[in-house]
């Protein structure tokens, strides 16, 4: 189903489990699949999901009617991102480098043998896995620049910061990303 | 790498956002740095990558139909008292946290004894006080 933003308050005011439910299948996509890029893991994209929208849900009361409920959604969004990973920041990562280049997560065995983690390791992956080494920030500005979308004014005023300031982090990003990418040989150039 | 050229203008460029001036300049200077074009050719591919929706494909979990019984039940069933409850809630609560940032201050307590003490001397002290101004006029008398 889907209905305008005044035609959502409208049900919103008549029937309100109705309305959330309607806003909830209207952006959980786009609150999941930002949430997962950026967290990295379901479990963590499945908790600020429902972070996210508990937090909509509660101040929607306070929402003026007359404002557009996507970018109000966004913004949303990009802040508990953000916030999520400055909360987590004590707890130990498996990216964590230990001795110099060894991550944590190299000790752990795996099923996998190294050469179908070799064969397998396409496009997809290797982007992933890059815009994983990202600051939280700079992979924020990645994501909602490449995979949203969106203008650069529009992340600007989302992530609140200045439009020079964006600028820089997604000229940063885009170079991690793409000396990664060199490096894990993805294009033979 | 001896081509001192911000390699990030060659970012702004593949997404339009360069100065119409460092644009001219910045592709003047490609037509002669074998580097310049290297780095704009592997750019290039990072950006038909980095814009290639597919790669972002993910499957929703079937969980995320489940959360929304979850959150829907803890939102709406959080509201579901009457707006009177929820006001006094709200005050009962103000109430009883009011004082409680006072024991995270440090020094208050100390500085409460503190002022005790001082109240207990002041007696004393507002005597001397007045025995030495006493001393002063009778030697300015003396004068």
């Amino acid at each position: 189903m889907d209905v305008s933003d005044a035609g959502f308050h409208k049900i919103y005011k008549k029937n309100k489990h109705q309305g959330l439910e309607i806003l909830y299948d209207r952006y959980k996509k786009y609150v999941y699949t930002l949430a997962y890029r950026y967290a990295g893991n379901k479990e963590d994209a499945m908790d600020l999901t429902q972070e996210v929208f508990v937090s909509i849900f509660k101040s929607l009361d306070n929402f003026k009617e007359e404002l557009s409920i996507l970018p109000w959604v966004k913004r949303i969004t990009v802040n508990k991102c953000l916030n999520f990973l400055r909360d987590r920041k004590e707890a130990i990562s498996l990216n964590q480098t230990i001795d110099g280049d060894l991550e944590i997560q190299d000790l752990i065995c795996s099923p996998e043998t190294t050469e179908s983690k070799v064969q397998y390791f396409d496009t997809k992956q290797a982007l992933d896995a890059a815009i994983h080494k990202l600051s939280s920030e700079e992979r924020m500005a990645v994501i909602l620049r490449h995979m949203k979308g969106m203008k650069y004014e529009d992340i600007a005023r989302t992530m609140d910061v200045p439009l020079g300031t964006l600028k820089t982090l997604l000229h940063r990003g885009r170079k991690t990303i793409k000396e990664s990418m060199v490096k894990d040989g993805i294009w033979e150039v | 790498m001896n081509c001192k050229l911000d390699k990030f203008l060659l970012q702004d460029l593949l997404e339009g956002v360069i100065d119409p001036l460092e644009q001219l300049f910045v592709e003047e200077h490609l037509k002669s740095c074998t580097e310049c074009r290297k780095e704009l050719t592997e750019l290039k591919l990072l950006f038909w990558d980095l814009n290639d929706k597919s790669n972002y494909d993910i499957a929703l979990p079937a969980e995320l139909d489940v959360l929304k019984g979850t959150i829907l039940e803890k939102v709406v069933g959080t509201v579901s008292k009457s707006p009177a409850e929820v006001v006094i809630d709200i005050q009962r609560k103000n109430v009883s946290a009011l004082g409680t940032f006072l024991n995270l201050v440090p020094g208050v307590k100390a500085s409460n004894k503190l002022v005790k003490d001082g109240v207990k001397a002041a007696p004393s002290a507002i005597g001397k006080v007045s025995k030495s101004l006493v001393r002063g006029t009778k030697f300015l008398l003396a004068q």
